[in-house]
């Protein structure tokens, strides 16, 4: 387990020394006081509109962009040791190579979790500062929504984390990704059909199961243990895959 | 005292529908510089791949430190250290994260004073907190050999260490690995396509090509080439050559080479102190007798049978 950490830590050194990272922060950092200035100019008076209002639009903009970082850097972490050939360097070590696949996403996950909280974070920041007006809405509906947004953003990772083990290439690692997320909006015209239910798509829309709002659900009689099966069972794939694919290649 | 540290036994790798190496065997000793020669494409670069657990083989095992490679990957790693190729590492990091970064991988804990022993060993003190893409090939070649002994390996692998080195720099890496196995009684493998510097730098040479075991040679010559059949060259300085030629005339000897008053014959071992006798009888003032040993060069080429080298 010592040795594990050691080898996320490593990842961790990697991403953040590559300045990608920390400007990424920045970008949004930036991002999210041009969001609040904005709809404070659109707007107009500071009570005029709610804090957690702007927060909820702010933190809905910055993880969507950040959906496609995530991918991006999924891709990457993996296609880089390629490109520089330090993957020769990190396979001839003690470390398995599932190990090795094991502690990069450990790491995208780190990643991904300093980007969800710097998003809210940013986001109630500038809300607060910029409104002051009244609404319904909680910081309980803000958090649960931000957090809906997680099944989808963790399977289009995993997802251009596999296309990178097995392609090598981050151009097909980021593009097809982000084409398949963005042509799964056709597949509703599909509901109807018997199967629809058995693509991945639908199941990642969990809001209907956590808010108990009936109209929420993705198809219907959806329940939440299928959905979690059905979505554990595309998690799976790219995960077995990208471990059979790593560990059976010769590394030239 | 034989101790093996890596042993190669009947390794055969296919790809591509060829057979890239070809029940090769090989073993190096513990504290031994071990040459690995051959002419580009010979397939040093594929063996060292199998060696280090890149590669797969399709038949026979490679052993090191009594783990084998294929089913006890990770114990054989924790004693070997290695530069496939290029020293491949993060530019975009500083050389002390560099180490850092492979002292974590190492599986064993590394404190900060050997990674100070061995920065001073490699000589990279002021430039360590600098980022790698700042270093001249040189200064990464040592990067890359630091982090290749920080764990105590028993086996240090370099593949063409040399390579877009200037002589200055050749001759500086050359010292440093032997004083590498004599401080830290380590064994090393380098392998190169170059005859002169496997020459200086080696103990052992093993010679591949196309795959295959070619030959290998004890570097000093002392103990190959003196078989009492093995053809022997010798070098005599005479005073004239008439002299010389007149004395062989009806001897079951001839003169291979002359040049100036020193002529080169070739003969068997075992027949030099006849030749010697005979001279002295005839008469021939003999001003030097020397034994001629075949360079690396000679033998690779005779071995290979001509196989491209530089
Ligand atoms: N993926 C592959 N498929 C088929 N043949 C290959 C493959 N990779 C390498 N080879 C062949 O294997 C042979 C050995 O290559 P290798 O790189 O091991 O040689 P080398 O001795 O390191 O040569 P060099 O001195 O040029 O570095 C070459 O003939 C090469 O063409
Ligand atoms: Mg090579």
């Amino acid at each position: 387990m010592k040795y594990f950490n050691g080898l996320v830590q490593n990842e961790w050194m990697k991403a953040t020394s590559k300045r990608q990272l920390p400007y990424y922060y920045i970008f949004l950092a930036l991002l999210a006081i041009g969001i609040g200035v904005v709809m404070r100019l659109a707007i107009g008076g500071r009570g005029e509109y709610a804090a957690i209002e702007s927060m909820n639009v702010s933190i809905s903009v910055l993880l969507t962009i950040s959906s496609y970082f995530f991918i991006v850097v999924a891709s990457q972490t993996i296609t880089d040791e390629f490109k520089d050939g330090t993957i020769k360097q990190i396979l001839i070590r003690p470390a398995s190579r599932t190990m090795v696949l094991m502690s990069k996403l450990a790491n995208l996950l780190l990643i991904m979790l300093s980007v969800y909280v710097l998003a809210v974070v940013l986001s109630a920041a500038v809300g607060f500062i910029l409104f002051s007006g009244d609404t319904t809405m909680t910081i309980m509906d803000v958090l649960r929504q931000t957090l809906l947004s997680l099944p989808s953003a963790l399977f289009y990772m995993l997802f251009a984390f596999m296309v990178a083990v097995l392609t090598r290439s981050l151009g097909l690692a980021i593009s097809i990704p982000i084409i398949i997320q963005s042509l799964s909006g056709l597949t509703m015209f599909m509901a109807n059909k018997s199967w629809y239910k058995f693509l991945i798509f639908p199941n990642l829309n969990w809001e209907g199961f956590i808010t108990g709002n009936s109209n929420a659900l993705p198809y219907e009689g959806a329940t939440f243990l299928f959905t979690l099966v059905i979505y554990v069972i595309y998690m799976l794939i790219p995960l077995l895959a990208s471990i059979y694919a790593f560990n059976s290649r010769d590394i030239q | 005292m034989n101790d093996i540290v890596v042993e190669i036994r009947n390794v055969t790798k296919k790809m591509g529908g060829k057979t890239i190496i070809d029940n090769l065997s090989f073993s190096v000793e513990r504290g031994e510089i071990y040459g690995f020669l051959g002419p580009n494409g010979a397939g040093k670069t594929t063996t060292i791949r199998m060696m280090v657990g890149l590669m797969s083989m399709n038949a026979g095992e490679i052993i090191i430190e009594g783990h084998n490679v294929a089913t006890d990957r990770a114990k054989a790693m924790m004693h070997v250290g290695a530069i496939v190729e290029n020293p491949e590492l993060y530019k975009f990091m500083t050389g002390r994260q560099n180490l850092i970064h492979f002292a974590r991988m190492s599986g064993r804990t590394i404190s900060e004073e050997r990674i100070q022993e061995i920065v001073k060993l490699v000589d990279l003190d002021q430039a360590l907190d600098k980022k790698v893409k700042n270093y001249s090939l040189g200064m990464r070649q040592r990067l890359g050999i630091a982090q290749a002994l920080l764990h105590h390996p028993s086996i240090l692998i370099l593949d063409e260490p040399t390579n877009g080195l200037d002589p200055a720099g050749i001759r500086e890496l050359r010292d440093y690995l032997r004083r590498l196995s004599r401080e830290e009684n380590i064994s090393i493998l380098v392998s190169s396509h170059l005859l002169s510097e496997i020459e200086l730098m080696c103990d052992r040479v093993l010679i591949i090509q196309n795959g295959q075991y070619v030959g290998e040679r004890l570097l000093d010559g002392s103990k190959e080439g003196s078989q009492a059949e093995e053809l022997q060259s010798i070098q005599l300085q005479v005073e004239t050559m008439e002299e010389i030629q007149q004395a062989l005339q009806d001897s079951a000897w001839s003169i291979t080479s002359a040049e100036g008053n020193r002529v080169t014959l070739s003969l068997p071992h075992h027949d030099i102190p006849q030749l010697i006798e005979h001279l002295v009888k005839q008469g021939v003032k003999l001003y030097e007798v020397r034994k001629v040993t075949p360079t690396l060069e000679d033998t690779f080429l005779q071995m290979t049978k001509g196989g491209r080298i530089q």
